[in-house]
């Protein structure tokens, strides 16, 4: 039971947005599915739910094509947020609704329920223009989850929501997975990915870069971060080891960027030795920010020149 | 297949209900029901005005006796004109006696009267006749009067050779006179000729507004769902070509429905016309415009009216597919509201000379046949064949035309940023945007 990316390619002109893209996500579990802009997320999510053909490659759930699966099979939450302005939240939800074939009185009552859940039953006969960008965007994840799909996918789901209601949202995440279904979602909030994600898929220029359960991805690189905080200099001038790069001063801990043949306990040892008096000193596999950035963190400039030519279709 | 309909009838029962519970919608349907009367009832109101007029004309000669017979004879003449319903009579006469011609000349130059007529005998003793009046030399009036005075002249030299009144009368009584027509094709009378071109043209005017109007309605629905990015979240749950049909069949029903309120409209003031032109005009009116609509150009009024609808409307969803605002979807649709003018302006001037051969042509090209044939059908100058093959390459041409619009709107939908080329659009390559799935 997964959903299988397998080897995605796609042009657009000259533009080549997929290149051999393949992971694959276990059912019932969260998925983030991390990448720069224009790294080709947006178009791989799309290819999944079949609102765009790849050149070449396949996507299965449970061994089925995608072209072939009932579109109730996904529920998608494009990164552009968008409804009817003018239609009520009840008319709008029931709409889509409809079109994936959900019975009204059922639709009704989901509608209802979620609203109360997320706190806004006194919007449901209002006008979505009238509502907050939050509430906007709270509307929209239900409309794409009325008719329960199995595979919910998610382009940038936590933009524009403040901490209260990004908590909402990752509440409903979990719930959902619980209840079996398929979560996959792109963001650029990489502690949430740790939060939520039990598995992730970085992709860099049309490629996959890393894949694998979270705490795999994060130890990939075969290095570890010691913090350690101390009252002298935080930038730690005194530290003469090899493979042990200070990679954040701070004022409550340092960041240590070590390699897989560095002892932590010599950095201790340096520090004590130099008069030191150590307040915190711990081990951790690296953050997921800092692997994205060590894996995908090429020159701004090239990237700003690969967006303005993926101006048209491939915008993820 | 049938799921499939049924989406693209969710569609369509959304654009439906959002056009026709808007309140502009409701507003223009009742100023369409409104016109619908106004449309029907306005011929009878014009004419009732026409007949209102009165002619009033001044008399000045040599002698009040003459005077008085001159206005005699011009009073009988415009009356016997109004009474036969010659076009540009008008109701009423009103001849009076002036001393003074020059006066009255006058009075016509300041439009008080309608014209003055001034009597004189030369030295002879011949009678000589001056008129002052309005318009040109050859209107109805100035004909009229010219008649009248050479029946003057032609009494006044018998009686000053001796002949006596009563004579004089059997002499110019009018003689028997009927009248049948040998040409097989004579397609009525003149008036019967005018209320054709009235119907044919304002058939055309009905096509031709619907088009434009709803068609751009469908062009901006397309590029507001784009622009608002709704899109995104319409072609996860329903294909484009779904999309398409519903929309089309949407908008399109929701101009039937302003349409049913313009022929109820119409219907009413056909109900009316009979007490309103026996009040207005008598009861000798002439026939009205509708009477020339038989059941045959009704049906293939709807016909037309359906398949030159749907043409148009799927290249209007096409062109809103292709710009990401909705104020730029009345621009990209100029080339096609250009293209169904073609059409209406063929069908106006060509209304004269349905039999043109530029006419027939027209009459079976997809984009014009709407307009033009209507013309002639109405004209009736069509043989049954001709129709039957108009509306099989109207029906061929709204297939080509649904092809042409899914590719490009399939293409184009999801498109955003710089606005893509109609060749690269239409050369995209095999489906671009998926558009086979099963519904559910």
């Amino acid at each position: 039971m997964s959903l299988v990316i397998a080897d995605l390619r796609k042009r657009f002109g000259e533009v080549r947005a997929l290149d051999g893209v393949s992971f694959s996500i276990p059912s019932g579990t969260v998925f983030g599915f991390l990448g720069g802009n224009g790294a080709g997320k947006t178009t791989t999510m799309r290819i999944m739910l079949d609102i765009l053909r790849a050149d070449s490659g396949s996507v299965t759930w449970n061994g089925v094509a995608s072209t072939e699966l009932p579109r109730r099979t996904w529920g998608y939450l494009p990164e552009e947020r968008g409804l009817y302005p003018r239609m009520t939240v009840l008319e709008q939800l029931l709409y889509f609704a409809s079109l994936y074939r959900v019975p009204a009185d059922r639709a009704r009552r989901d509608v209802d329920a979620w609203l109360e859940r997320f706190r806004i039953p006194q919007h449901r006969d209002r006008r979505v223009e009238e509502l907050s960008k939050g509430n906007q965007q709270k509307i929209q994840f239900l409309a794409a989850i009325l008719h329960d799909p199995d595979v919910l996918v998610m382009d940038e789901p936590f933009s524009g929501l403040d901490p209260v209601n990004a908590a909402m949202l990752r509440a409903a995440f979990l719930e959902m997975r619980d209840r079996g279904k398929t979560l996959v979602f792109s963001t650029h909030e990489l502690a949430t990915v740790e939060e939520l994600c039990d598995a992730v898929a970085i992709v860099d220029r049309g490629r996959v870069v890393a894949h694998g359960a979270t705490r795999e991805v994060r130890r990939m690189r075969g290095r570890r971060v010691v913090r350690l905080g101390v009252t002298g200099d935080p930038a730690l001038p005194w530290l003469s080891i090899p493979d042990a790069l200070v990679r954040r001063p701070g004022r409550d801990a340092t960041e240590i960027d070590v390699g897989a043949a560095v002892d932590p306990s010599e950095i201790l040892g340096q520090a004590l030795a130099h008069g030191e008096t150590v307040t915190r000193f711990e081990t951790a596999d690296p953050t997921l920010e800092q692997v994205f950035i060590d894996l995908v963190g090429h020159d701004p400039a090239a990237e700003e020149r690969t967006l303005a030519s993926l101006a048209t279709p491939a915008e993820g | 297949m049938r799921s499939s309909v049924h989406t693209a009838f969710l569609v369509a029962r959304r654009e439906y209900r959002v056009r026709v519970l808007n309140r502009t919608f409701a507003v223009m349907s009742g100023c369409a029901a409104l016109l619908g009367v106004v449309l029907v009832l306005l011929p009878i109101v014009l004419m009732s005005l026409a007949h209102q007029a009165t002619t009033r004309i001044a008399v000045a000669a040599p002698t009040p006796a003459l005077a008085a017979e001159a206005a005699s004879e011009i009073g009988a003449r415009l009356s016997a004109a109004t009474a036969v319903g010659t076009p540009g009579a008008t109701a009423g006469t009103f001849v009076v006696t002036v001393g003074d011609a020059a006066s009255a000349a006058a009075n016509v130059r300041a439009g008080r009267l309608d014209g003055a007529l001034d009597l004189a005998r030369d030295a002879s003793g011949e009678l000589q006749f001056r008129y002052v009046g309005r318009g040109d030399a050859g209107s109805l009036q100035v004909a009229l009067v010219r008649q009248a005075a050479a029946g003057l002249a032609v009494e006044d030299r018998l009686g000053r050779a001796g002949f006596d009144p009563a004579g004089r009368a059997s002499l110019f009584a009018p003689p028997a006179f009927a009248f049948a027509t040998a040409d097989a094709d004579a397609s009525g009378s003149v008036e019967d000729q005018v209320s054709r071109g009235l119907v044919g043209f304002g058939l055309n005017i009905v096509i031709y507004l619907a088009i434009i109007t709803y068609g751009y309605w469908i062009a901006s629905s397309v590029a507001e769902e784009k622009g608002s990015r709704v899109m995104e979240l319409l072609v996860s749950a329903a294909t484009p070509d779904e999309l398409l049909v519903g929309k089309v069949a949407g908008a399109g029903a929701a101009a039937l429905t302003q349409y049913a309120a313009l022929l109820a409209g119409g219907a009413v003031g056909l109900l009316l016309q009979g007490r309103v032109s026996d009040a207005l005009v008598g009861p000798s009116a002439a026939a009205t415009p509708v009477a020339s609509v038989s059941l045959g150009v009704l049906l293939a009024f709807g016909a037309y009216f359906a398949l030159g609808f749907a043409l148009y409307a799927g290249l209007y969803a096409a062109a809103g597919a292709m710009v990401g605002r909705q104020q730029d979807a009345s621009q990209v649709g100029m080339p096609i509201t250009m293209l169904a003018t073609v059409g209406y302006m063929a069908s106006t001037f060509g209304g004269s000379t349905p039999d043109a051969g530029w006419m027939t042509a027209l009459s079976v090209i997809p984009f014009s046949s709407p307009s033009t044939m209507l013309t002639r059908l109405v004209a009736g100058h069509v043989t049954l064949p001709e129709v039957a093959a108009s509306l099989g390459l109207l029906a061929a041409g709204v297939v080509a035309a649904f092809w042409l619009a899914a590719r490009i709107y399939r293409a184009a939908v999801l498109q955003y940023g710089q606005p893509a080329s109609l060749r690269r659009l239409l050369f995209a390559g095999r489906s671009p945007v998926a558009v086979d799935r099963p519904a559910a």
